[in-house]
């Protein structure tokens, strides 16, 4: 269970790829029969078309026994050009990685993060240039040394050679990642756990809540026991061993401390993001909170002390999520914005979050028409009517979830129809004990199944169950948040307060972590091969290296040039204000020229729109950054998109590779 | 008109009475093929119009000087190239359509192995991707790599082959399916006279099995050996197309051969010839080819080791003395 903002819609992509990939496919046809002309005279586009349904026909005659001989032969060619050199690299990465690592100054979550970047980045980096040169390089040399010719005459489809191909690369790739995955899976292990250098942790000693700290600085070990609350016991010595030689008590309460930290830190944290809205200091649902100044539009900020709450809705709440949880476990880090400073700077803030019922409904006349809400008049304590054509009819409020919503201006509408308000009634609030929150640190909160709390309008204490009380019919829960410390405020993001299911374990987010690696790789093989068919290896492998850059680095900024977002306009116009030295946000005079140039780069616009939407999206494969900050890569949100993204392009590239082979001389100089 | 195209125009393929009314093997009419540059522009000719027909079960050559256009038939055949007008038809279907290739085998120029296989992942690799069973394949390659004499460097990486044994694994990976169609680019070249003589056995008994053999080759002495019917080449156009013994038999001449006659019976012979018209041109003992020669010495060091040739000015050598152990 995990709510996602963006989640895949698996239809919708489907539908999109579809037009796409048709459009694509008619455009390589019309390219390929033109090309045909040239290479084959008249008779080319004759040619090309001929293919298309050998192309099908060649799908359903596919033999596994060829492919796999194809696939098995890539294999050991691709061994035989020492591809698997890159393990005595990683080993010697791994060898003397550590030495540049250790860093005792850092916080313990930066020191595990640091493990887990390195030995992802380093299977990354190792493999990316390899599978790109083998798959890159693999038929155009079997075309040059003539081992092809010695295949295509024999019984085999286009589609076998390409699949086999692909399906050899693929198989070599995946045994690498393995091997490195495993291998980066049992140093993180091993290294976290001998390196941390700064760790402190809380648990029961003899029956006693015992804080011990621990840090390891060049030359010295200080470890320092609380319990209750002074330190009992403050020890310093040269190092580790020493430690374990002089108090071998102490020694054995830190390891049992450092133990609890590895636990706590080597995890893959699963959160629950809620949509977050604002509520102003008169009470009424505002869009943004307040602006500060921060030009960054991130986080918009809540006054404390006011009326200013920040809203955070989450849905899905279920009770399987409460009993597994043993409650609700809220993680928050806040940015706070201050307007007096002195003492209360390295003081934290206060805070109160408020568990809130919410029940949305929309009204509905008889014939289950919906009514809009200005319409809507209320005539009890649950009776409403509304007037419809000038006549009165009763109305029912039936209730929605908060995903029929959306949160637009200050309103609530549905989606599909904008004049159907819906009534969100806040039935039941729970403020609990406010409490005091450090700045970015990872401040967690847990609210036990059972709630217990005072009620100001009943005067006496009153218990609640989460479940069965606080979260609605739609299994929706609303939380609110305020700043008590007036004259501060308290910057929030979306991101900034989310539930924490029952984390997997580090095993399970790193294997992900792989994962996408593996589907990053699997795109590569699947371009490379594909490029191969049509160019030489040097030009294949650049093209697959620029496919990755621009699918990579340069992904969002496409993006933002296609939106029109970027300012200076097209590549001519751009051109034109440097060499006259236009400012980039004056507007060009209102001439024939400039008219025509700004047509000219709206037709290269769409040039890089195409662009933009064939070269594959790289950023979504990398899923490094979830486990490395201690949380599950979300299978919705990341690991579906990727293996949406790998196959869409699978079919297109096959069909692309096919082509190129079944239309080349392969004899041709 | 041109003296090519009168050439082209005059040479029709005329199979024999027995094989008209069968569809030939290898049909090919009015077959061209331009070579062009990256911007379409024409660059060679490499054929020119060329029609002719391949019939089941004999040996066919084709024959040309280097750049004559017969690798590039065959490279057309196979679907390796496209052409540029003409058609093909080849055991009834395109030159490009997959299946034909379930009935063929093609032993390339030079064999395009991969060297880092030995020769039984070569076989067994070929026999894959005719999508035959485990057992079969174990059961071909042990036949053809015993057949091309192979046995002995079976676990060997091609790599490490010299070129004959390279050409002998190349023609079992041509012959791994059991063909209906063998297609020979350069057989025996880089083999030894014995290898020749057992490529050009092989293909006889492959013609006696009732298979197909179309092959091209520099080597005149070999293609007159094996081949039934062949097709002579130049600058892309066909030149000659007939059976071997109509094209070479001279019907001008006549050419007499007897057992060892003395000289005054020869003497008698020439006069009964001058009698009836007829101009003697030379009379003397026939030669033997170098192939002949070669192969029979081989034979015979074979049937007789230690024999060695003394040249009749060479000092004979020193008796060499027995040892005492062996007395």
């Amino acid at each position: 269970m995990s709510i996602e903002t963006e989640p895949f819609v698996f239809l919708d992509a489907i539908q999109h790829w579809a037009q796409a990939v048709s459009a694509f496919l008619v455009l390589v046809i019309i390219g390929a029969c033109g090309l045909s002309v040239l290479t084959h005279g008249k008779s080319g586009p004759m040619l090309v078309l001929r293919w298309i349904p050998r192309f099908f026909a060649d799908l359903f005659q596919l033999s596994p026994r060829r492919v796999f001989a194809i696939a098995q032969l890539t294999f050991r060619e691709a061994v035989r050009r020492k591809a698997l050199v890159v393990f005595g690299m990683f080993a010697l990465l791994f060898m003397f990685g550590s030495w540049f690592m250790d860093n005792p100054n850092e916080k313990m979550d930066l020191q595990v993060k640091n493990y887990i970047s390195f030995v992802l980045t380093a299977i990354t980096w190792l493999l990316l240039p390899v599978v790109l040169l083998i798959s890159c390089w693999g038929l155009p040399e079997d075309i040059r040394n003539r081992s092809l010719h010695t295949v295509v005459t024999k019984p085999v489809r286009k589609t076998e050679i390409v699949i086999g191909r692909m399906l050899g690369f693929g198989s070599l790739m995946t045994i690498m990642v393995v091997v490195m995955g495993l291998t980066g899976y049992v140093w993180i292990d091993r290294e976290v756990a001998h390196n941390l250098t700064v760790y402190s942790e809380s648990f029961e000693v003899d029956g006693e809540e015992t804080l011990v700290e621990y840090v390891d600085l060049d030359g010295s070990v200080t470890v320092r026991v609380t319990s209750g609350e002074d330190p009992t016991q403050v020890t310093t010595a040269v190092s580790r061993a020493a430690l374990r030689q002089d108090n071998p008590e102490l020694h054995d309460l830190a390891e049992r401390a450092r133990r609890a930290a590895l636990k706590r830190h080597l995890v893959a944290k699963r959160p629950v993001l809620g949509t977050i809205s604002f509520k102003g200091g008169d009470g009424n649902p505002t869009e943004l909170g307040v602006n500060t100044g921060d030009i960054w539009e991130y986080r918009t900020y809540i006054a404390g002390g006011t009326q200013w709450r920040a809203i955070w809705d989450f849905e899905n709440i279920d009770a399987e999520v409460i009993r597994r949880g043993n409650g609700l476990r809220l993680e928050s880090s806040f940015e706070a914005f201050r307007t007096h400073k002195g003492d209360d700077i390295q003081q934290t803030l206060l805070l109160q979050f408020s568990l809130v019922r919410v029940n949305r409904n929309v009204f509905r006349d008889a014939d289950g028409n919906a009514v809009t809400a200005s319409a809507v008049r209320k005539t009890g304590e649950s009776s409403y009517e509304a007037s419809v054509d000038g006549e009165t009819v009763s109305v029912d409020p039936v209730p929605v979830s908060a995903r029929e919503v959306e949160v637009h201006g200050k309103a609530y509408v549905l989606v599909d129809d904008p004049d159907v308000a819906v009534q969100v009634l806040e039935t039941l609030k729970v403020p609990l004990p406010s409490f005091n929150i450090s700045e970015f640190g990872e401040n967690i909160t847990l609210i036990r199944s059972r709630v217990d709390f005072y009620d100001q309008d009943s005067g006496e204490r009153r218990e609640l169950d989460l479940f069965q009380d606080l979260v609605n019919d739609q299994q929706e829960l609303r939380i609110e948040v305020a700043c008590l410390d007036s004259g501060q405020y308290l910057g929030m993001a979306q991101r900034d307060l989310f539930v924490q299911l029952p984390s997997n374990s580090f095993a399970i987010g790193y294997a992900k972590a792989i994962c996408g690696i593996w589907l990053m790789l699997t795109m590569i093989v699947v371009l490379g091969v594909t490029s191969s068919c049509f160019l030489k290896g040097p030009v294949a492998s650049l093209l697959t290296l620029v496919m990755l850059l621009v699918g990579q680095g340069f992904k969002s900024f496409l993006e933002k040039i296609v939106k029109g977002d970027v300012e200076g306009g097209g590549p001519i116009e751009s051109i034109i204000r440097i060499i006259r030295q236009i400012n980039l946000i004056d507007d060009l005079p209102d001439t024939k020229f400039y008219a025509t140039v700004k047509s000219i780069d709206s037709f290269l616009n769409e040039g890089l729109y195409i662009v933009e939407n064939i070269v594959p999206d790289f950023r979504s494969f990398q899923m490094d950054t979830y486990i490395a900050n201690g949380f599950d890569v979300p299978w919705s949100q990341a690991l579906a998109p990727s293996i949406g993204i790998a196959l869409a392009y699978l079919i297109p590239c096959l069909v692309i590779a096919y082509y190129s082979l079944s239309l080349r001389e392969l004899e041709h100089k | 008109m041109d003296t090519n195209e009168a050439v082209s125009q005059e040479i029709q393929p005329e199979p024999d009475s027995s094989q008209a009314t069968a569809e030939p093997v290898i049909k090919i009419r009015n077959l061209s093929k331009i070579y062009r540059d990256f911007w379409g522009r024409p660059k060679v000719q490499a054929l020119n119009s060329l029609s002719l027909d391949v019939h089941k079960g004999e040996v066919f050559g084709l024959l040309g000087p280097n750049g004559s256009g017969k690798t590039t038939t065959m490279k057309l055949l196979l679907g390796l190239l496209f052409p540029s007008g003409g058609e093909i038809s080849i055991l009834g279907e395109t030159a490009t359509n997959v299946e034909k290739n379930e009935r063929i085998g093609y032993l390339p120029e030079e064999s395009y192995l991969y060297k880092f296989l030995n020769a039984v992942e070569t076989l067994d690799f070929y026999g894959r991707l005719f999508n035959m069973s485990k057992s079969e394949r174990r059961e071909r390659v042990d036949h053809y790599i015993e057949m091309v004499g192979l046995s002995h460097a079976k676990h060997r990486q091609l790599k490490e082959y010299s070129k004959g044994m390279t050409r002998r694994i190349g023609l079992a990976q041509a012959l791994i399916n059991d063909p209906d169609l063998v297609l020979l680019d350069e057989p025996t070249t880089g083999l030894d006279p014995l290898g020749t003589r057992d490529m050009k056995d092989l293909i006889l008994k492959l013609r006696d099995e009732g298979k197909t053999v179309v092959m091209c080759s520099h080597l005149l002495a070999d293609v007159q050996d094996v081949c039934d019917r062949i097709a002579i080449l130049y600058e892309g156009e066909l030149k000659q197309l007939g059976r071997v013994e109509d094209l070479l038999t001279e019907q001008g001449r006549t050419q007499l051969m007897t057992s060892k006659l003395d000289d005054s019976v020869v003497a008698e012979v020439r006069e009964v010839l001058q009698r009836h018209g007829a101009t003697v041109e030379s009379v003397e003992h026939p030669t033997s080819t170098l192939e002949e020669l070669f192969l029979r010495t081989v034979e015979e060091s074979r049937e007789r080791p230690g024999r060695r040739f003394v040249p009749e000015d060479a000092v004979p050598p020193e008796p060499v003395e027995e040892s005492s152990e062996s007395e």
